[in-house]
């Protein structure tokens, strides 16, 4: 069979300069994600400058994903799925139950940055809902609300 | 040429070339796709799912935009069907538009309010949610209320195409919404103020400032007209409400497109509001200003020219019929000294060139200009080169200093340009062989320059006056050589002028005549040395606070006339707003001071400017020795262009 040498033309209209520093900007971001556990609003600055794009292109590309933050993050991350199964299943009164015990709203981080409070589409183990997930690592399911209370917690240990 | 594809739409056989879209192949047979996110010259999204149409073979309607001609396709864009999916979408959008079109000011150009009548959908079914919200960032330029946004994303597109990128879309699902990072101003982000956002908004959610709490823009005249701010000519549209100029925006915008215009010629007629306009003469004794009247005023300049030794200066800020009439009265009067200004940085040769229009250009050859909008050095031309580019015409720059538009380029070569044409010249009439291209020399990236303008079926070069000599002799007569003017009718002044002078404008200015006036707004900064100095302009700045008479002149929306603009073209003003008491125009002041030097001016008919604008000789190959020389150094040209710039960032802060 012949291989063509010459790439196809086409292919070079999407291979410009512009398209592949656009394609680096999520690699870079979770890099400054990683270090900082945010994404500093200074770093983004320096990021666009680097890589000769506007700011917007970078903020544009950050704000579309739920991976990225804007504003610091707790120490921990609780994550309560409010998924149609988690829904269902009772996830709005764990999520009353974090709110009010870490007196936090959905999204918030308390200002010491011990803990974030986040709400989550679906994490993709809908037979054991409710679920509620600990920095990404620990999934809890099936969980209640005195559950939730323990949880909370070991988290976040207030001194009585 | 592409090739064609024949099709059918709505029974019309239609022929274009491949690669067009839908919308655009209906257009050429005067079919309407209704649509609100399309945006001409960019690709389609299919975002605002109102452009939905059928074609015969297909399960389901798809958008127009996004769908390119095939041959043989059979395409309906009206059908019981389609109008119930149009309306449907139109009921969403609707759903999150604030249903408030009783306050709303943009009734008349609203391109919603258009489509919901035509569908007749007045309220939407759905409950009205409040998406978006107003944004605080004060500036006198662009107001941004994110409630009324329908994601259309034509502000983004335009922003990123013109190469500003200020504007971008935020945010995902429910809470996707267009702004600036971290919401923070426009100003901060780097924004010029062009206006090209508000320009291509469909709706209300970007509007211009000095227009808010000035009715409804159903109310308005809308006025063709031309900037005179600078030699790009902007052709533009004004809006006047009860004879007030209330609104500027680019012309021939049916669809809100291509069009560009910035900050300056948007928004300078509010900008120069600041400044003193000139509604009564003004001359000086003894060193201070006094308001005088007419007759006394055109009484001494009448006693200054009947003692001889005049001169007559037309500024490139002037219409062409204007240029004539000056001319009517120096011949009528016997003066002589008759200049323009625009000799002071252009020959007459390179300004009376033959027309050519850089939208058909496939290769531009930049050469010693750096067009920035950053800079507010030819904003538009920078924002026309980048359009070309990005609809795939190529561009060379040759220039001695780095440009904002060398990334964009092919080739950018750096050097002394006259050396660099030179050189261009030569190979550009040779076969350059295929191995000195992949060289990195100088020489190889002139040859790569020389290659891609013997491939290029329209090349324009396009240049800094000074070097227009040296591209004539770089190319013959293989395509046409374009100079940039500082000034936004210099072509017509050139052309319109009677050749030859006596004493030319340097020597005008420089005190070769005991009396001179000048008509129009001179390129400030030059000193003048004349021993009785009129000027007749409209505000009371530059040159007009070294004269010893000032009379007041007309703006551009007070007159109708024509301009010959860069390209050559000429370009039509229509008065918009009356001449304010107090005014008179060039024609009223050369008229009055002919009678009262016991003169008869016959004013030359309108189609004289028709046939001066045609006399173009065609450019000839000379000795670089023997070519023009300008009066002001460059850095004093561009230092021209830029103090306008001061008023655009004084009025930010």
């Amino acid at each position: 069979m012949e291989i063509k040498s010459e790439i196809d033309s086409n292919v070079l209209t999407v291979l410009t300069d512009e398209q592949k520093k656009k394609a680096m900007i999520i690699q870079a971001l979770f890099v400054i994600q990683k270090e900082h556990n945010y994404l500093p609003a200074e770093q983004l600055k320096q990021l666009s400058e680097r890589l000769e794009l506007s700011t917007a292109d970078i903020y544009s590309t950050a704000s579309f994903y739920k991976q990225f933050y804007m504003q610091p993050r707790g120490k921990n991350v609780v994550c309560v799925c409010v998924g149609t199964a988690c829904h269902v299943s009772g996830a709005p009164e764990i999520l009353e139950t974090f709110e009010k015990t870490f007196d936090l709203k959905a999204g918030e981080t308390d200002p010491d940055l011990n803990v974030t409070l986040e709400t989550v589409g679906c994490v993709g183990c809908c037979g054991l809902a409710p679920v509620v997930t600990v920095n990404e690592a620990e999934i809890l399911g099936e969980i209640t609300t005195a559950e939730a209370e323990k949880v909370a917690g070991k988290v976040w240990p207030k001194e009585a | 040429m592409e090739p064609n594809v024949k099709l059918t739409i709505d029974g019309y056989a239609v022929t274009v070339p491949v690669g067009t879209n839908l919308l655009e192949a209906a257009q050429t047979v005067g079919v309407e796709i209704p649509h609100l996110c399309y945006l001409k010259s960019f690709l389609g999204i299919g975002a605002c799912r109102i452009c939905l149409v059928e074609i015969a073979g297909f399960r389901a309607p798809v958008t127009a935009c996004t769908t390119l001609v095939q041959a043989d396709m059979l395409v309906i864009t009206d059908s019981a069907r389609l109008r119930a999916d149009r309306k449907f979408v139109l009921d969403l959008i609707l759903s999150v538009h604030p249903p408030r079109c009783g306050q709303c000011e943009k009734v008349g150009v609203c391109q919603l309010i258009k489509y919901a009548s035509k569908y007749r959908i007045g309220k939407s079914t759905f409950e009205y949610t409040e998406i978006g919200q107003a944004v605080t960032d004060p500036n006198p330029f662009i107001r941004r209320d994110m409630r009324y946004c329908i994601l259309c994303g034509k502000c983004v597109r335009i922003c990123q195409g013109q190469g500003t990128n200020v504007l971008a879309f935020l945010g995902r699902g429910i809470k996707l919404g267009v702004g600036t990072p971290a919401a923070s101003s426009l100003k901060d982000n780097g924004c010029t103020f062009c206006g090209s956002c508000v320009e291509v908004c469909p709706v209300s959610a970007l509007a211009e400032v000095p227009k808010l709490g000035k009715g409804r823009e159903i109310k308005y005249t809308k006025t063709a007209s031309v900037c005179m701010q600078c030699g790009n000519a902007c052709p533009t549209q004004v809006a006047t409400y009860e004879d007030e100029l209330v609104k500027v925006n680019a012309l021939d915008n049916a669809d809100q497109t291509t069009g560009y215009l910035c900050a300056v010629g948007r928004f300078g007629f509010y900008l120069r509001q600041g400044e003193k306009r000139l509604t009564t003469p003004l001359k000086k004794s003894s060193g201070i200003w006094q308001e005088t009247d007419w007759t006394e005023a055109l009484t001494i300049i009448s006693q200054r020219f009947k003692k001889g030794n005049s001169g007559l200066i037309a500024t490139g800020t002037i219409l062409n019929q204007e240029v004539l009439d000056l001319a009517t009265f120096a011949q009528a009067t016997q003066i002589s000294n008759l200049a323009g200004t625009p000799a002071l940085y252009a020959s007459n040769e390179a300004l009376r060139a033959p027309a050519a229009q850089l939208e058909q250009a496939d290769l531009i050859i930049l050469v010693g200009l750096n067009p920035s909008q950053q800079q507010r050095v030819f904003p538009a031309l920078d924002a026309v080169i980048k359009s070309r580019v990005r609809q795939g015409a190529k561009l060379v720059v040759l220039n001695d200093v780095a440009t904002g538009l060398g990334a964009l380029a092919e080739v950018e070569i750096l050097d002394e340009p006259v050396m660099l044409l030179e050189a261009f010249g030569r190979c550009a009439g040779m076969s350059i062989p295929q191995d000195v291209l992949g060289a990195t020399t100088q020489a190889a990236i002139i040859a790569k320059a020389a290659k891609l303008y013997q491939a290029a079926q329209n090349p324009v070069l396009l240049c800094e006056p000074a070097y227009y000599q040296a591209c004539v002799n770089a190319i013959g007569n293989k395509g046409p050589v374009l100079v940039m003017p500082y000034e936004a009718n210099a072509k017509g002044v050139a052309l319109m002028l009677p050749a030859p002078e006596q004493l030319n404008c340097r020597e005008l200015l420089n005190g070769g005549v005991d009396t001179l006036y000048i008509a129009g707004e001179m390129l400030a900064g030059k000193n003048v040395q004349t021993d009785f100095l009129i000027v007749q302009q409209p505000y009371f700045n530059g040159v007009a606070l070294q004269a010893d008479i000032v009379l007041p002149a007309p703006l551009p929306w007070e007159k109708t006339g024509t301009v010959v603009d860069w390209q050559g073209q000429l370009k039509n003003l229509q008065q918009a707003c009356p001449v304010p008491p107090g005014v008179k125009t060039y024609r009223q002041v050369f008229s009055e001071l002919g009678q009262m030097l016991g003169c008869r001016l016959e004013w030359t008919a309108e189609d004289a400017v028709i046939a001066a604008a045609q006399l173009r000789p065609e450019p000839v190959v000379r000795e670089l020795s023997t070519a023009f020389t300008p009066a002001l150094s460059l850095v004093e040209r561009v230092k021209l262009l830029k103090e306008l710039n001061g008023l655009v960032a004084r009025s930010l802060e």
